[in-house]
Formats: C-alpha cells, sequence, structure tokens
C-alpha cells in the first residue's frame, strides 16, 4: 500500500501565524460585532484583512473575479505550492498535470461589499431590474461561483490535474483532504494541494449559519476567518506527518458517533493519543462518551473552542495542528501543554448535517 | 480488488415534465423524438428582459404532482426539490426505496450545487432602506437560498433515505455533475461504498444569476429563432439557454447489482478531471484542458479513442465551445480530420444547459441511448459553421450500436470532466 505523506503548508489567521502557536497560549484576536451584523447571533469575531495578491502577480481578471474568502484561500495555496515546489526540486512542466487540486469552500453570497444594490422605496420591480443589469458588476457571475477559485489556483501555480471543490461546511475541508488523499493513493496524481477558506463573516453568513450558533453546544463559539492549504503526496522527504487512515460517512444521530468508526480506531491498535475535534464547539454528551471509550487514553481538542468556528478550513487547521503536535512530542492537556513521545492522532470532522470525516495521522 | 460499476437506476424531473409525466422513458421518448423543451420566458413579474427563452419546470403543476412525497420535505431552493424527486426517482428505478435500502449498506450521494438562488422580491426588498438593519429585520423566504444552504439537498435525501456512505456537495460550475458522476465511480471501485447516487440539480431562472450570466456575454440574446435559440456547432449560435431540473443515478458495484438481480442499464468505465490553468473567462484556445481530460477518461477505462462510438458534447451553443470542443475532438480522435471521428450531439438543443447539473441528464441520455442502440440527435442545426465540422447527428435520432461513448462537461474558467460509459456485458 502507497504511504501518504502530509507536507504542511501556510495558514491565514487573524492575529496569530499558525495554528501552532496555540501549543503555547496563543489565540486569535477576535473584534465585536454589531448586533445588525451578527443577527443577535454572536457578539464577536476574528476577521482577516484583505489580500490584494499582488505578491503573487495574479494578474487583472484574476483580482476582478476573486472575492475576499477566495483571495485568502488563493494566497495560501498558491504560495504553499510554491514552497513545495521548490523544495522537491519540481519543474513546472514535470509535475503540472500530475498535480491535483482539492479546496474545501464556504459559500460565495455576496462580493467583497456585501451590501444589496440599493433601491428607492418607489422603484417599480422592472425599473429594479434594469438597475440590476447596470449596477451588478460585469464579472460577478463568475465571482460567486466557488469553481473560480480553483481557476484561479490552478493558472497561478500551473496546476491542471484532477480536481474538486467541496463545501460548505467543515466536512466540505475534510473531503477534500480525503479525496486528495484517495487521488494520490490510486495514482490519479502525484500530488495533490488541498487549500480551504472560512466563509467571509457578514450578514449573510449568520443567515445560513442561525442553526450553528443558536446550538447550546456552540455556546463558546465565535466566528473566524482564516484560511489553510497543505499538499499530500507519496514523497517523504521533508514530509511533516504520515496520513494513515480516512473515513467518511453520514451518520444523523445527535447522541451516537457513527458505527464505522470503531474499525478505524480499532486499526489505530489503541496509539491514539490525542483527538483534535472541528465542526461544532463540543460533541454531545453521548458521543464524547463513546469516543472515551473507544480511544481510552485520548485527549479531546475542541479546536473551534479555541480557534473559533472556521467552517471547511477547520480540517486543514486541525491536520496542520496535528503535525505540528507529532513533531513537537507534545500535546494538550486540559489547555496546557504536556510532553510526551506522541505517535498518532485522530481528527474528528463535523459537518452540519451528518456529515462526518475522520482520519487518523501518524509521524513519519 | 477494484470493483466494476455499473448503473442500475436514473430518475430525472426535466422541462419534458410539463405535461406532467416524470419517467426516464418519457424523457427519452422526448429526446430520441427531437423534441424543444425550450420557450419563452420572463423572469416573474418583469417584461423587457435581455434573455428570453428558457426551457423551464411549472414549478405548481411538479409541487401539484408529488405533493405527497414533498409533504414532509425539509425547505429547499427550487433547485433543491428536483432533485430530492429525481433522487426518489432513481432509487425507485434501482428497486433501493427505503426499507429495501437494508440490502445494499453504505449507500451514499454525491451531488453538485452552484450558486444560492434567492429570489427576486427577496434582492429587492434587501436593498430598501438602510443595510444591514433591513437585513436584521428581514424575513428570508422559506425557499430561499439565504437559508437553505447549497448542501441542504444532499443532507435532505441523505437523511430521508438513511443513507449512511460519503455525502459529497461539489461545487464544479458546469462540470460539477461530472465529477459527483466521477467521484461516486471512483468511490464504488475502490470499494469505499457499495452503491452511489451521482447527479445533482440547478436552477438559474433567477433574476441574480441570470443577470450574472448575462453579463458575463455567456447567454443568448437574439431572438430571430424564437425557441430555437439553442443552436449548438450552428453559425448563428450566439450563447448558451438557460434550462433547470434535476437528475440523479444510482452507480453500484457489480458484484451488489448482480446480487440483487438489479436492471443494468450501463457501465460507468472511465472517469477524467482536468484544469486548464489558462483564464477565468475563457476556455483555453487549443482545449488542452479538455483533451486531457477526455484522454483521461478513456485511458482510464483502458480503452483507445478509436473505441468511442459516440460523444455527448458539452455543446453549449457558446460561439468559443463548440469551435473548441469540435477542434478538440477532431485532434484526438480523428487526427485533425472530421471523418475519422464519432458522431457527436447536443442535447442542450432540446433541454438547455442545466449549469453545474448539465452532465446528469446527458450521461442519461447517453445511458438510454446506448440501452437502445440509438444515438441522440443536435435539433436546430441550420445553417452549418464551417469550424464546426462533425457529424453532430442532426437529422434527428440514428440507429446505432454504442458500446462505448463518451460525456464531456467544459465549466466556466477551465474546469473539465469527461466520463466513458460502456454497454454493459
Amino acid at each position: 500500500m502507497k504511504p501518504i505523506y502530509i507536507h504542511s503548508g501556510d495558514q491565514c489567521l487573524p492575529g496569530i501565524s499558525s495554528t501552532k502557536k496555540l501549543l503555547f497560549g496563543k489565540r486569535v484576536i477576535t473584534e465585536a460585532i454589531s448586533p445588525e451584523r451578527s443577527l443577535g447571533l454572536v457578539t464577536q469575531g476574528a476577521f482577516l484583512s484583505n489580500t490584494n495578491l499582488k505578491s503573487l502577480n495574479a494578474g487583472r481578471s484574476v483580482r476582478k473575479t476573486s472575492e475576499r474568502q477566495a483571495r485568502w484561500v488563493i494566497k495560501v495555496g498558491v504560495k504553499t505550492w510554491q514552497h513545495y515546489q521548490t523544495q522537491q526540486q519540481l519543474s513546472a512542466d514535470e509535475c503540472s498535470a500530475h498535480t491535483g487540486l482539492f479546496l474545501g469552500l464556504g459559500t460565495v453570497d455576496c462580493e467583497d461589499d456585501d451590501e444589496p444594490i440599493p433601491i428607492k422605496d418607489s422603484a417599480a420591480f422592472g425599473d429594479y431590474a434594469a438597475q440590476l443589469l447596470v449596477d451588478t458588476k460585469p464579472l460577478a457571475g463568475l465571482t460567486l461561483l466557488n469553481s473560480t477559485t480553483a481557476s484561479h489556483i490552478a493558472q497561478l501555480a500551473n496546476i491542471t490535474g484532477v480536481n474538486t471543490v467541496f463545501s460548505p461546511f467543515a466536512d466540505a475541508g475534510g473531503q477534500a483532504i480525503i479525496e486528495a488523499y484517495y487521488a494520490v493513493k490510486e495514482s490519479h496524481c502525484q500530488q495533490a494541494l488541498v487549500a480551504a477558506g472560512s466563509q467571509k463573516i457578514t450578514p449573510w453568513f449568520f443567515l445560513s449559519h442561525q442553526n450553528y450558533f443558536n446550538d447550546p453546544l456552540n455556546n463558546e463559539c465565535f466566528p473566524t476567518e482564516s484560511s489553510a492549504a497543505l499538499v499530500l503526496s507519496s514523497e517523504s522527504h521533508q514530509a511533516s506527518a504520515q496520513l494513515h487512515q480516512v473515513l467518511r460517512v453520514f451518520h444523523s444521530s445527535d447522541n451516537q458517533l457513527p458505527p464505522r468508526l470503531s474499525h478505524l480506531i480499532a486499526q489505530d491498535d489503541g496509539r491514539s493519543q490525542q483527538v483534535i475535534y472541528t465542526g461544532t464547539g463540543s460533541l454531545s454528551p453521548g458521543q464524547l462518551n463513546e469516543l472515551q471509550q473507544l480511544i481510552p487514553n485520548a485527549h479531546v481538542c475542541f479546536l473551534d473552542r479555541l480557534l473559533g468556528y472556521t467552517g471547511p478550513v477547520g480540517a486543514l487547521h486541525a491536520l496542520l495542528l496535528a503535525c505540528d503536535l507529532l513533531q513537537e512530542q507534545r500535546y494538550r492537556r486540559n489547555h496546557g501543554i504536556s510532553y510526551h513521545q506522541i505517535h498518532r492522532v485522530v481528527i474528528v470532522i463535523q459537518g452540519h448535517h451528518g456529515q462526518w470525516c475522520f482520519l487518523s495521522v501518524g509521524d513519519v | 480488488m477494484s470493483q466494476r460499476v455499473v448503473i442500475t437506476g436514473m430518475g430525472i424531473v426535466s422541462a419534458y415534465g410539463n405535461n406532467p409525466c416524470y419517467t426516464k422513458e418519457h424523457f427519452w421518448e422526448n429526446i430520441s423524438a427531437g423534441k424543444n423543451a425550450i420557450q419563452s420566458w420572463q423572469p416573474e413579474g418583469l417584461n423587457g428582459f435581455p434573455v428570453q427563452y428558457a426551457a423551464t419546470i411549472n414549478f405548481d403543476k411538479f409541487r401539484i404532482h408529488f405533493s405527497d412525497l414533498l409533504r414532509n420535505t425539509p425547505l429547499l431552493e427550487r433547485r433543491g426539490y428536483f432533485g430530492y424527486v429525481a433522487a426518489h426517482l432513481a432509487l425507485k428505478d434501482a428497486g433501493l426505496q427505503n426499507k429495501e435500502l437494508s440490502g445494499v449498506k453504505d449507500l451514499g450521494i454525491a451531488s453538485c450545487s452552484g450558486v444560492p438562488e434567492i429570489h427576486e422580491s427577496e434582492l429587492m426588498a434587501l436593498g430598501v432602506g438602510e443595510y444591514p438593519q433591513t437585513l436584521a429585520r428581514y424575513q428570508p423566504s422559506d425557499h430561499s437560498g439565504f437559508t437553505t444552504t447549497n448542501d441542504s439537498m444532499v443532507a435532505a435525501i441523505a437523511a430521508e433515505q438513511f443513507l449512511c456512505g460519503p455525502v459529497l456537495n461539489i461545487n464544479g460550475a458546469c462540470a460539477g455533475a461530472a465529477q459527483a458522476i466521477g467521484l461516486a465511480y471512483r468511490a464504488i471501485q475502490r470499494g469505499e461504498t457499495l452503491a452511489m447516487l451521482a447527479g445533482g440539480a440547478d436552477s438559474v431562472t433567477n433574476l441574480r444569476v441570470m443577470s450574472g450570466l448575462f453579463l458575463l456575454g455567456a447567454t443568448a440574446t437574439t431572438s430571430p429563432r424564437k425557441e430555437q435559440l439553442c443552436c449548438p456547432f450552428d453559425k448563428d449560435r450566439s450563447g448558451l439557454v438557460a434550462g433547470e431540473g434535476g437528475a440523479f443515478l444510482v452507480l453500484e458495484s457489480l458484484t451488489s447489482a448482480l446480487q440483487r438481480g438489479a436492471t443494468i442499464y450501463a457501465e460507468v468505465l472511465g472517469y477524467g478531471s482536468t484544469l486548464d490553468a489558462y483564464k477565468v473567462t475563457a476556455p483555453h484556445p487549443e482545449g488542452k484542458g479538455a483533451i486531457e481530460a477526455m484522454s483521461a477518461a478513456i485511458s482510464n477505462a483502458k480503452l483507445k479513442p478509436h473505441d468511442i462510438d459516440y460523444i455527448n458534447a458539452h455543446g453549449t451553443s457558446t460561439p468559443l465551445n463548440d469551435s473548441v470542443e469540435t477542434k478538440v475532438i477532431k485532434k484526438l480522435f480523428g487526427s485533425g480530420k472530421a471523418q475519422h471521428c464519432p458522431p457527436v450531439s447536443s442535447t442542450k438543443s432540446m433541454i438547455g444547459h442545466w449549469i453545474s447539473a448539465a452532465a446528469v441528464p446527458e450521461s442519461i441520455a447517453t445511458i438510454l441511448g446506448i440501452y437502445h442502440s440509438t444515438l441522440p440527435p443536435t435539433i436546430n442545426l441550420q445553417n452549418p459553421d464551417p469550424e464546426c465540422d462533425l457529424d453532430y447527428v442532426s437529422e434527428g435520432a440514428r440507429p446505432c450500436d454504442i458500446r462505448y461513448a463518451l460525456s464531456n462537461s467544459f465549466g466556466f474558467g477551465g474546469i473539465n470532466a469527461s466520463i466513458v460509459l460502456g454497454r454493459y456485458s
């Protein structure tokens, strides 16, 4: 069986350079959000500044057809790929068709300016439609497509291989990792760039996330804007960790974990010492109890409580944090840092509707 | 061990359903007869909108026809209901509905989704007054893309059908559904799951998205041809004509299908997906990514280009796509010569462009073409473009023994996906 290795990449987080900083007690920087903008659902959020992509030599059409949340992903994706290419001494021609691209994204529900086109109270519908055709940006149709982000990364990184974009919640990042894992393992590509981003925090975001923020399990969560990327390949040289097992299932019970999780854990031979969970603020008491029975010695880190809710990119943050834990030989214990030999981390990712992804990560 | 993957069910809700009749047989009857589903269209409450034709579904008739099925459905967008019903029809066709599912554990779903649907009246209401205070007071409609997230449809299908395999929501522009079929095929092939629903649903017949497509210059707006406006490969083609609907295939491992004694319509043999890495606003002029996607799918199927008997083209009726697609087909299949290429048709000429879901009705037309040994036609091709000189089956459906067929989907921004389908033997 071909082993699949993780090569850590870039992260964009508000106020900290990477999730590794969480190990040293750092936190993302939050700001107050007005009740009108948050629809009264939260009081704080962690925001990223805009990215202009000039450092990536992005042309006018890329800049004109990407909005804020796309640009965060493009930036980390392209930089991660360039770093990997240099590190592995790959020529552009050597790898473009042999490289896959897998993304986990939120929904593009509005452009950079989230305010709808204003209209007079008295305007008739016909006038409004005519106004929309004049005031809408000519390339808005492309900006609103998630897949445009994949096009931009492909163009800037010269990636032409197998690809998929998943959306819109935490599981989308997990699906991107899992699909990339299989694409490399089954030789549909030699390596795959995986990138993900959160949805930008706007009133539109809160409309589609009302259920999430109204859930008592998410009391401690606030939304965080961020992005991250990594490369999966069968090349162990300078790899950060190994991705041993993956699993994705649908399971809509609030009280139980998916039954097939036990098979994945069993294959770890009890070596898992750390669980990193993302997708909601916590597992339900029943699910947590079951997880602790399945992996008795492991500690559970609820990433969204530390980092905020990041949606699809939570899966990548969890994976990059796992790489740090494995490399640093330390793991979180009661929100502190303990030093132990740690060889295996299980990542649990939960989507909004019952989509679950599991990743088992070990040292190289 | 790699599993063979076969198609054991199909469900479709298309503009042909306006009679109303929503069966794959009815769909095939209309497709093989070259029946045009495109008609006069305007956004609700408007006259004079520049896009004037589309292949739309009468939503009221549709909801009445499926009132029992939709009674307890969670709130979805318009397209979500089309997909929800199509998935139900596909499972029924495969004999995998509800309790019978227990015989096939680990059934999953891979579906595509496009831009959230926001009704014009909602957009207009939001534009009035101070923002965001207006939004904070605003109650979105039950079927708004604001509140029904773009994985709501797959989640609703997964919950209703007690699925427990992978549940994937894919955004691949106009190649989204082809990617969904491709990933479902791979998931079964590797043994990750026994069966998958694969497909999607889309509707762009709302002011916001249609304005976006119009401003991109993607839509056909000249109307001397009226209902025949969608004319792929014709000299007079001027852009895409939107269609809408939902469609799903049931993909299943051959072992499982044989154990159940299921009807096998065709086999999925190969999948390829590539990126142009060229421009977001235009396809690669030499169709580099499109050729690579077709080659990858054919190679994945362990076939050679000359094995392909029929190509269901992306064939959007846009000036650029049709000439580039013709060029790449000639390059890959005929060493640059049209006479060496297999017959090609665009079923979009009849049902319009379903945007993200386009690949599913086209795959169903291809599968039924294989099953009935008939090439689906291209309609409205009256003035051949010298740059488009392939055999487009423009004289009507044609009897043909199709062993292997290729279905192409090339999305905005250079996202390409091709699928090889074959007769099951």
